[in-house]
């Protein structure tokens, strides 16, 4: 790795405008002669969630937070398992159907011991932590907001979604 | 007095057609001052179950999520986030 280059690589993905995610981008992204170990987490819409028939989505994004926000899971896990790390995060914007890649994290490290528990780090903060709603379409017409997780917890009086 | 632009996102997009608040907040106020004032004014209108939401919501900066006592950021974009689920 470069002096001068940055080890992460993050984004947020307009489908209809940048097509879709690709998972030798991220391979791509983090490789690295010095680095022998490469764990990939690739998120996909699935078919049912909570017995409904789901025929897509959308994804919802507040674009210059959830970039920030995955720098920060990036640069935490750099921090807990070592300077000798590159971090791809990108996650799918817009509509996505059935077995589309909604998110892809990928990590390089020396060893495969370090890849495994950054990424693990890494989506676990993309998935609590970043700015992105997401709204399933159902086989009969209809759609919902799926119910998540509030953020901070600092707002007094916060309560659960509905 | 100065007008806030407040972006909503997700299940509040429901609520707000344009996808953006617009509250009239005295300079210097805080956060929680802005949350008040939508509480009161907009969102007075909406059902139970959108002012739960609501409540649940925090606001943030481009950079980061904004305490209730923090004072409004001049000029920025402010977001209204719902609970979130990325992924």
């Amino acid at each position: 790795m470069s002096a001068h280059e940055s080890p992460f690589v993050l984004r947020v993905v307009d489908v209809a405008m940048q097509g879709p995610l690709e998972v030798q981008h991220a391979l791509d992204a983090v490789a690295d002669a010095a680095f022998g170990g490469i764990d990939v987490f690739i998120g996909r819409v699935r078919a049912h969630n909570h017995g409904r028939v789901v025929t897509g989505l959308h994804y919802d994004m507040f674009d210059p937070l959830a970039i920030a926000v995955f720098a920060r899971a990036a640069s935490k896990a750099r921090t807990e398992f070592g300077p000798a790390l590159r971090c791809y995060v990108a996650h799918a914007k817009g509509h996505l159907v059935v077995g589309d890649t909604a998110v892809i994290v990928a990590v390089a490290t020396p060893h495969r011991d370090e890849a495994f528990r950054a990424c693990r780090a890494v989506i676990e903060v993309v998935k609590h932590e970043a700015p992105i709603w997401k709204q399933e379409h159902y086989i009969d017409g209809s759609s919902a907001w799926t119910e998540g997780c509030s953020l901070c917890g600092s707002e007094p009086g916060a309560v659960a979604a509905p | 007095m100065s007008t806030v632009r407040v972006q909503v996102f997700g299940a509040l997009r429901d609520c707000v057609a344009s996808g953006e608040l617009r509250v009239d907040m005295p300079a210097l106020s805080t956060v929680h001052a802005l949350r008040e004032a939508i509480e009161n004014g907009p969102a007075a209108a909406w059902s139970s179950s959108a002012q739960a939401l609501l409540r649940a919501s925090v606001f943030a900066s481009e950079s980061s999520l904004l305490h209730p006592s923090a004072v409004l950021p001049e000029g920025g974009v402010i977001a209204l986030l719902p609970p979130v689920s990325g992924g």
